[in-house]
């Protein structure tokens, strides 16, 4: 077969943001799978509630608002300075600039993961005392995963930022390490109106 | 063509066309794509690979393995079957064999294959030069692996999984099913869901943005419609798998009540979160075969296939009917009336959009001029045997029906048809017609008739008694049965087909050894098939096609004026890239650069593979295997700068 040259490309650049980063797509799909699987487990906790004459069950306390409530803030704040990290990125600004808003996110990805503890006292169930204690505590402990996974990778590409080498790409992943966190960060607030909120009035 | 017109770089109003592209420039091309391409030899190199088509053709050989597992298992059980009060098996024992071969055909064999045939064929039918994540492609298939080796070594310790392919509780929860064999299937489920997931990221991305320039969404060829739209189904559908798979471990390792009715629990949550993935997963296996079958209907009758927007949308609505039925293999369980119908009426309207591409087929067949090939067979097989397994599954649809026949041999029977005709079939039809393109060889048409005919013939005469078996009350699942039944001469029957099935499997995998060595050479393009996986050789180079091709219809090959194919220039040829272009309408975009091989997935598959399999004695498994995940992803992630690296601007250099 004989071939024609149409189409030279050898200027287009080798670099993009958004919908035209191959990575931007993995991780949507990626937050498809985890945001399924959240959504799973809401239901599966509104299942499980229909087995209970109160809910939560007798003789278990209503979960504390307080701290939950505390983490919904802190982590909605969070996203701030991950917006600004990855607006930082998206305009090819120094890479320690990006790198030290990217630690500000992960000082309240810890501040969270701490938080997390206390949101587990606070629940005054445990995961062996019944299907109410299991869903919840499911639920808490699969976010918890996503905290902790989602600090270890911001940490990961603000020690990148840092310690170089930085390519373009590297740009491109803070941004999509940026949609992530939102993510993160929204799961928590729709995990917080179902298990701390609703549960008052179910 | 009316809708080549759409694309600039062919305007007609073009004075003069480029010129073509010299011999010399192509051998020039062809060396350097062959050293940056060039995939490290010997045991190292097999496992660093990340190259989409070895990864494909190991994924696929090893499937076919399991496959053949799966069909040795089958056999021990018909051959238990086949009289009464057989001593051949034990009970034990064939309940751990009828679990082996479920979870083996379904989540080792059907699924990972139609995923590997993608992976292989995508990237050349798209025309892209590697998957968009080699390194993640790399490590879905150790995981997929160490899934197997997994489930199987545990069976041949004897703690092979006993409760059935989809573990219904309360018989797999901890009262009932003490000792490690269900949890040995759990986290079978683990590595095969991560594998699936990651092969599914891989076709949506790789599709959506490596298509050659001018394969709008209309332009794409019906086999990787197929996958994409699969690849979404698995987005969806196997997190349901994910959650309920790890409440079961966890209900059986660090009691939890998910499933413990004393505590609040509920035995039926599992069978909807398991079913919310099952029932899609048998589309997940058939969408991918409907595109084979498209494939080999355009090939052999060498006609553009007949209603290409409705095929597409055909699958499409399959996909999405397809999560709306599971409650149908729980009609026998007490659910509101309302809920009943709405599921009957959802699986009976599935048979529409079937309905619609068997006659857009055979509209294509009609019209076209049809060569009877082995390939070709297996697809008026696949007619025959699915319309045959689609109207069971529209009288078990209706309630009543289901009620009378559920949990017997008649469900046993539909589903044989439906699978091994629907997704069987077309995937031996598929390996008829790019079994060439793999390996450069032709297999033999005389073994192929062979093939076809004993594993049509045996299919029906094992599977078709099934039916009445199950009419007379023989139920699923049980080892011997007494000779007052009257299932005996039935069941020998079964089992006397199934003697054809291996005689048929034998003959392929006869064909295949010696194809391989005596074949008769295939060249490009034998079938003068019309996508773009032919336009490159057989077998295909590393880097897939020579230059990006240029496509300006549906059919590239045949749209191409007189074996002239239109071409991208300009990709650098010194290291590994390709070209990323718009999901809509396929316009370039950007050139891309894809990761090099490497150890790091199959470490990762190593470490992160045996604490999982350190979870199913203890919940530090999953602790400790995070952590050491971590470290290695981090090895993974971290940038290195080496020489063909250097367009990627470096901002800061780091120590050398």
């Amino acid at each position: 077969m004989r071939r024609r040259g149409v189409l030279d490309v050898a200027m287009l650049d080798d670099h993009s943001f958004g919908i035209r980063a191959p990575i931007w797509w993995g991780n949507l799909l990626m937050i498809f799978i985890e945001g399924t699987a959240f959504a799973l487990m809401i239901v599966a906790y509104y299942y499980i509630r229909r087995n209970f004459n109160t809910w939560p069950p007798e003789r278990t306390y209503l979960p504390d608002m307080g701290v939950s409530t505390v983490n919904v803030v802190l982590q909605l704040i969070s996203v701030a300075p991950m917006w600004y990290a990855a607006r930082l990125a998206f305009e090819h600004r120094p890479p320690e600039e990006v790198g030290r808003w990217l630690m500000l996110v992960i000082a309240f990805g810890i501040a969270a993961i701490v938080l997390r503890a206390f949101e587990f006292r606070g629940l005054h169930t445990r995961y062996d005392s019944n299907a109410y204690g299991s869903i919840t505590w499911m639920i808490l402990v699969t976010h918890l995963a996503h905290l902790i996974a989602g600090s270890l990778e911001t940490l990961l590409i603000a020690l990148v930022m840092f310690k170089g080498p930085v390519e373009k790409k590297h740009y491109t992943d803070a941004t999509v390490m940026a949609v992530y966190w939102y993510f993160v960060v929204g799961s928590w607030v729709a995990i917080w109106l179902v298990v701390f909120v609703s549960v008052r009035f179910i | 063509m009316a809708y080549s017109q759409s694309l600039p770089m062919r305007d007609d109003d073009r004075p003069d066309p480029p010129p073509l592209i010299s011999a010399e420039v192509e051998s020039d091309v062809r060396a350097k794509l062959s050293a940056t391409w060039k995939e490290k030899s010997g045991f190292y190199g097999w496992l660093t690979s990340t190259n989409h088509k070895s990864i494909a053709k190991r994924y696929v050989v090893t499937a076919i393995i399991f496959f053949i597992l799966g069909g040795i298992e089958a056999a021990m059980m018909r051959a238990q079957l086949s009289r009464p009060e057989n001593r051949f098996i034990g009970p034990d024992l064939y309940n751990q064999i009828f679990t082996m071969h479920g979870s083996t055909m379904m989540f080792l064999f059907a699924v990972p294959v139609m995923e590997a045939v993608g992976l292989y064929l995508v990237p050349l039918m798209i025309g892209t030069r590697n998957v968009a994540f080699p390194r993640l492609n790399a490590l879905g298939y150790w995981m997929y692996l160490g899934g197997g080796l997994l489930l199987y070594g545990a069976f041949f310790l004897n703690t092979g999984p006993d409760a059935g392919w989809f573990a219904y509780v309360p018989l797999s929860g901890p009262a009932y099913s003490p000792g490690k064999r269900v949890d040995i299937w759990a986290q079978m489920i683990t590595f095969t869901e991560i594998a699936a997931l990651i092969g599914a990221v891989e076709i949506v991305t790789t599709i959506f943005k490596q298509r050659a320039p001018g394969m709008s969404l209309n332009r794409i060829p019906l086999f990787v419609w197929g996958q994409l739209i699969t690849a979404f189904m698995i987005i969806f559908a196997l997190p349901a798998i994910v959650v309920s798979s790890t409440m079961l471990a966890t209900d059986r390792l660090i009691d939890t009540h998910f499933f413990n009715p004393a505590e609040g629990g509920d035995a039926l949550l599992w069978q909807h979160l398991f079913w919310f993935f099952g029932h899609p997963e048998v589309y997940i296996i058939f969408i991918p075969a409907l595109g084979m079958v498209s494939s080999v209907v355009e090939t052999f009758t060498q006609r553009r296939i007949f209603g290409y927007p409705a095929m597409i949308l055909s699958m499409v609505s399959t996909a999405f009917l397809g999560f709306g039925l599971w409650v149908h293999h729980m009609f026998a369980t007490p659910l509101p009336q309302l809920g009943q119908s709405f599921f009957t009426a959802a699986s009976s309207a599935i048979s529409i959009p079937s309905g619609v591409q068997i006659f857009c087929w055979i509209a294509t067949i009609w019209s076209g001029r049809p060569r009877f090939t082995t390939s070709f067979m297996f697809v008026i097989g696949f007619f025959f045997l699915f319309i045959i397994g689609g109207l069971t599954g529209v009288m078990i649809a209706s309630v009543p029906y289901d009620l009378q026949v559920h949990d017997t041999f008649f469900i046993v029977a539909h589903f044989h048809y439906v699978l091994l005709g629907g997704a069987v079939f077309p995937l031996f039809a598929g390996f008829y017609l790019w079994y060439p393109k793999l390996t450069g060889r032709m297999l033999s048409e005389k073994l192929g008739k062979w093939n076809f005919w004993l594993f049509f013939i045996g299919m029906n005469i094992t599977f078709f008694p099934m039916h009445i078996l199950g009419l007379m009350g023989m139920p699923r699942r049980v080892y011997t049965y007494l000779p007052e039944m009257g299932w005996g001469p039935l069941n020998a029957l079964s089992s006397f087909g199934a003697l054809f099935i291996a005689a048929s499997a034998l003959i392929f995998l006869i064909n295949v050894f010696k194809s391989l060595r005596t074949g008769a050479p295939a060249g490009d393009n034998p079938w003068n098939a019309p996508t773009l996986e032919w336009a490159t050789s057989s077998p295909p180079p590393s880097y897939n096609h020579l230059f990006i091709p240029v496509v300006e219809g549906r059919d590239p090959i045949w749209d191409a004026p007189a074996g002239e194919l239109s071409v991208v220039t300009g990709l650098r040829t010194d290291r590994h890239e390709g070209l990323v272009t718009s999901i809509m309408d396929a316009i370039p975009e950007r050139r891309y650069e894809f990761k090099k091989e490497t150890i790091l997935p199959f470490l990762l598959a190593v470490v992160a593979g045996s604490w999982i399999a350190v979870a199913i004695f203890t919940p530090w498994g999953v602790t400790i295997g995070g952590i050491l995940a971590f470290i290695i992803l981090a090895c993974w992630f971290w940038p290195t700068i080496s020489p063909e690296h250097d367009t990627e601007v470096a901002l800061k250099k780091g120590k050398p």
